[in-house]
């Protein structure tokens, strides 16, 4: 009998590219940032069409250098790009329907939810938090968790955060949207902050989508999923909001830093605890005395490990 | 660390689940996001409703002293021992949105009609292009009269503060009622249009008063007494 367990030890060649294109996109979101923090009075000369346009055109690259880091996780067995995007666009398009509805009628959010630290706390989570993580389960859920192509843990992570890339596009055009364009130095570091959490949060009810694809979860373990990923995501704009109130100015640098901390660590957790689960499975397995093929994101390319 | 290991592997076994067992999943989220979502509206509810209270004429006889809320997040410009002044700071208009509440000691013989009589004829000579809409019979918490009368009229921000923007249309709804031997007027103004947008904040010190249509209740003479602050304090306010 041989169970295709993957060694952790393997995962060192695979991890350099890895570091390599996550310091790359980093860069590329930081360029992004100075690029126009550099063309801030630029905002002055445009009409206003032409703002919300550069506003709109700002809100999809965040997401979309992020959708090429998280891709760039799953490069053992990369998912088809076409998946990937036609996951994104869904959330996207999802979210676009939703906001409304959700935000603006339902809710009212924008009259009440930053009155008191309370109304932002809980609010953020009960309604931007569940929100999203509904957005994003039924994305995912409807979209491509029946593919053949959802084939490891991994996957959830991946396919949640495109979703909730599509989601936080969707704020960011109606950031824009609502401010008739946007200071062009705060309103890109904004995005930035604001995809960092939606995506890294989306991560979050992803290892649960993936744990609940590949094997049987009690009743509570998906609700569990969705109830963690609105905590973080409330509990994030709640920090990121009230950390930056000191005196009369906002502290965008500071936040930036502390969504890329923020999406690293829990990223970073999601993603051993993925590995942990795929260990733990070939373990059963190995006891069982029954086959068990489930990769994660320590395989190498060349899958020289057996 | 049971929870952490179900977290890591939730199934003891490496059993596939069925496709029912999916759907009932999608279930158990749908109900738990809609569970939240409920919350969330007692979450709103709070915030909107969250408010202070201002006790005028504390010391009156014959249930004359009156507690009237206003929003948590305003800011009282002038308070005295029988009225006060709050305003939302952050309002949308140059004109602030702002409820008054004044008092003063009805007059020998003097009906809450006549009072409404004069106020309209003093509002009429003090504000620029004074404009009546309505006026209509309601009841406070205990069926006490109250005239509740609404109008507009016109602020010229130049005048008022210097400011070179257009005039300002603002409406305003005025409740007079007598309260013991006092006459209250409760005055509740946003620019015209604003006013939607301050409905809840207007909420918060008409539900203190517990304003409402008049009811078959009112036409017993037997409940149109004063108004009695106790009933109103003991009514949860």
């Amino acid at each position: 009998m041989q169970v295709p367990i993957r060694a952790k030890a393997v995962s060192s060649p695979t991890r350099s590219p890895f570091l390599r294109s996550i310091r790359l996109e980093l860069l590329g979101l930081l360029l992004f940032v100075a690029l126009f923090s550099l063309l801030r009075g630029i905002g002055s000369v445009l009409s206003p069409s032409g703002l919300i346009a550069l506003g709109l055109g700002m809100a999809a690259v965040p997401a979309l250098l992020w959708l090429a880091v998280f891709y760039r996780i799953d490069q053992a067995q990369p998912e088809p790009k076409q998946l990937v995007a036609r996951v994104y666009l869904a959330g996207l398009l999802v979210a676009a329907a939703l906001h409304q509805p959700i935000y603006g009628v339902w809710f009212e959010s924008s009259r009440w939810l930053g009155n008191y630290w309370w109304s932002q706390l809980f609010g953020g989570i009960l309604v931007t938090g569940m929100a999203s993580a509904a957005i994003v389960y039924a994305t995912v859920r409807a979209t491509i968790f029946a593919d053949p192509a959802f084939d490891e843990r991994l996957d959830g992570i991946l396919y949640a955060v495109a979703a909730g890339l599509g989601v936080a596009t969707v704020h960011n055009f109606v950031y824009v949207i609502q401010y008739g364009g946007v200071d062009l130095q705060i309103g890109s570091i904004r995005m930035v902050v604001d995809t960092l959490g939606y995506a890294s949060m989306a991560g979050v009810l992803g290892y649960f989508i993936g744990q609940a694809r590949f094997e049987k979860t009690p009743l509570y373990y998906l609700p569990a999923g969705v109830t963690l990923s609105a905590i973080l995501t409330g509990l994030y704009f709640f920090l990121i909001d009230r950390s930056g109130r000191e005196g009369l100015h906002a502290e965008p640098w500071r936040d930036l830093a502390l969504g890329i901390f923020w999406t690293l660590l829990v990223l970073g957790a999601v993603s051993w605890l993925v590995r942990r689960a795929n260990e733990e499975s070939a373990r059963v397995a190995l006891l069982a005395g029954e086959p068990w093929v489930a990769q994660d994101d320590s395989i190498p390319p060349t899958g020289a490990v057996q | 660390m049971i929870w952490f290991d179900r977290l890591i592997k939730p199934s003891p076994t490496n059993e596939r689940p069925e496709p029912r067992e999916h759907l009932v999943n999608d279930l158990a989220v749908a109900v738990t996001v809609l569970f939240a979502f409920l919350l969330a509206l007692g979450v709103r509810n709070q915030a909107d409703f969250a408010s202070q209270f201002v006790l005028l004429n504390a010391g009156a006889a014959n249930g004359g002293a009156l507690r009237v809320a206003y929003p948590d997040r305003w800011a009282v410009r002038e308070q005295t021992a029988g009225g006060f002044t709050a305003l939302q700071l952050g309002s949308p208009s140059l004109y602030e949105t702002q409820v008054t509440v004044s008092s003063r000691p009805l007059g020998e013989a003097e009906s809450l009609e006549l009072a409404r009589f004069e106020r309209s004829l003093k509002l009429a000579a003090s504000l620029d292009t004074y404009r009546e809409l309505t006026a209509e019979t309601l009841t406070l918490l205990n069926g006490t009269p109250a005239i509740v009368t609404t109008y507009g009229f016109v602020v010229d921000p130049a005048q008022e503060g210097g400011a070179a923007e257009l005039p300002i249309v603002v409406k305003g709804e005025e409740i007079l009622f007598v309260a013991g031997d006092f006459l209250y007027s409760v005055t509740l103004r946003a620019d015209a249009l604003a006013w939607d947008a301050s409905a809840h904040a207007f909420a918060v010190v008409t539900a203190s008063l517990r304003l409402q249509p008049v009811t078959e209740l009112w036409a017993d003479p037997a409940r149109s007494r004063g108004f009695d602050s106790a009933v109103q304090n003991k009514g949860g306010n």
